[in-house]
């Protein structure tokens, strides 16, 4: 049974799925799968979501045989709260990890379109996160897009993709008016309300798991694709650079109880 | 009772392994302070990246020099705040993850009150006297007695606390502005010091006249007539 999530937006998912060993593919089934707007609150509802999903599926943790999350990228909190369970399930019961970049989930729901896929999410500051991907025969276990994964402006990515494309994942519209509006009758793409599913996730873990291509808890490390946003000052005594916390802020906990009322900010 | 606890409420990742709530049978600290150094202060987003980082090698690291087996904890804590968000988030998701793989209890834990129990912490090659009967709940020789009084000193926070027994706690007074750590960490920037600033500035004064006595003149950070203190008069 493999337990498959991805936080990497303010949309999540998570899905069970049978069938670790698919050297035969008959054995997969989806045992259950869950896909919620979770805003924020990727620590507190993943972890009582994961729960409810195996609670309600009648599945326990010993019956886990593997572990695959979405690498991003995405929401720099979110994609953290996703390998940090994710990491942290597998090294606590020392299970298969495979972790998966979040762009090639994006694609892999769609390859069976054919022809060139371009999985997009948004990177906010006018910018979006986007790889192609040649779809022409798509095989789970040598899924991975043509040029990398880039950051970009939507009039950069229509310029790349002149030939046209069929364009998937989470866009905002001004980012479906540059594409449509450059692109034309070459603009396809997937219908506003498809999401992003962890099952999609889990079939390229399988692939994985298949081949035992696993990622180690000790290591794996998020696709963040953006530099942390520090600019440095260069003149001694100036007040602290942009993006700089001169202590640790009083930020307000992300959930947990505690009896210290008298301690609480 | 054995717990396995982590902190990352900030720029360090923590796991230690306790026992009885007081014998430190590992304690394993990864730090980034020479990361931040360079940026003269904490970024947060840098923070966060290295606690998920540290998490995994920090607590199979603790483990192993405990030398105990998943199948020797009984519960897991966590952090839960004060601290920077996106740090806070790794070490208690990973906390809370860790105890939903083993089947055991988990608890989120105040950063301060964590700060004031670390009291009742003791290596474990110190002489534990006799062990009493109910180790978790009883008092044992050595542990502070209460009431007692406790002064939260770190880089965020400045507290005067009174703890008339386990568990309460009431706030007698507060920093008004900057927290002392805070205040180091500012005046060494100012003054072109370094970071973290406690560290610099005692280097720097290490290296002082030893003639002349008391060459400045500081403010006090006692609030007269309060039990609170203000440290902000000092840059
Ligand atoms: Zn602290």
């Amino acid at each position: 049974m493999l337990l498959a999530f991805d936080t990497s937006t303010s949309i999540a998912s998570l899905a069970l799925v049978a069938g670790t060993a698919p050297a035969t593919a008959d054995d997969r089934r989806l045992i259950a799968e869950l896909t919620w707007q979770v805003g924020q609150r990727h620590s507190t509802e993943l972890l009582e979501r994961i729960e409810w999903l195996l609670a309600t599926s009648r599945v326990t943790m010993a019956d886990l045989t593997g572990v695959a999350v979405a690498l991003g990228p995405g929401s720099f909190n979110g994609v953290r709260v996703g390998l940090a369970m994710a990491k942290s399930l597998a090294f606590a019961r020392g299970l298969p990890l495979v972790g998966v970049p979040t762009l090639d989930v994006i694609a892999w729901g769609h390859s069976a379109i054919g022809g060139t896929i371009c999985a997009i999410l948004e990177a906010g500051r006018g910018q979006v996160y986007s790889a192609t991907y040649d779809a022409t025969a798509p095989e789970a276990a040598r899924w991975a897009p043509v040029d990398g994964y880039a950051v970009v402006t939507a009039a950069e990515l229509a310029a790349q993709c002149e030939s046209g494309a069929y364009f998937c994942g989470e866009m905002a519209p001004a980012t479906r008016a540059a594409l449509a509006s450059t692109l034309g009758r070459r603009y396809r793409s997937a219908p506003v309300l498809e999401a992003r599913r962890a099952s999609w996730l889990a079939e390229l873990a399988l692939a994985r798991i298949a081949q035992q291509r696993y990622d180690e808890p000790v290591a794996l490390e998020p696709l963040y694709l953006r530099r942390p946003a520090i600019t440095t000052s260069t003149r001694r005594g100036l007040p602290a650079p942009e993006g700089v916390a001169e202590v640790p802020q009083r930020e307000d906990a992300p959930g947990g109880e505690g009896s210290a009322d008298a301690l609480r900010r | 009772m054995r717990i396995l606890a982590i902190e990352s409420s900030c720029d360090e990742t923590g796991a230690a392994v306790i026992e009885y709530g007081r014998i430190i049978r590992s304690n394993v600290v990864a730090s980034q302070a020479s990361i931040h150094q360079r940026y003269g202060g904490v970024v947060p987003e840098v923070a966060s990246r290295h606690q998920l980082s540290a998490l995994i090698p920090v607590v199979e690291a603790a483990l192993r020099e405990a030398s105990v087996t998943w199948d020797e904890i009984d519960a897991i804590a966590a952090t839960y705040g004060p601290g920077l968000a996106g740090s806070l988030l790794v070490g208690l998701t990973g906390g809370k993850a860790l105890a939903l793989a083993r089947g055991v209890p988990f608890v989120g834990i105040n950063h301060l009150e964590a700060h004031i129990y670390a009291n009742w912490l003791r290596p474990q090659d110190a002489n534990p006297g006799a062990i009493p009967t109910h180790p978790d709940t009883d008092e044992w020789p050595g542990d502070p007695r209460f009431p007692l009084l406790a002064l939260v000193i770190s880089g965020a926070h400045s507290e005067l606390v009174s703890i008339p027994q386990h568990g309460r706690y009431d706030l007698l007074g507060q920093t008004r502005d900057d927290a002392a750590g805070e205040a180091f960490d500012k005046v060494a920037r100012v003054m072109g010091l370094g970071y973290p600033g406690g560290p610099a500035i005692q280097r720097a004064a290490a290296e002082r006249d030893p003639s002349r006595k008391n060459p400045f003149r500081l403010p006090r950070a006692w609030l007269n007539g309060t039990w609170d203190f203000s440290f902000s008069g000092l840059k």
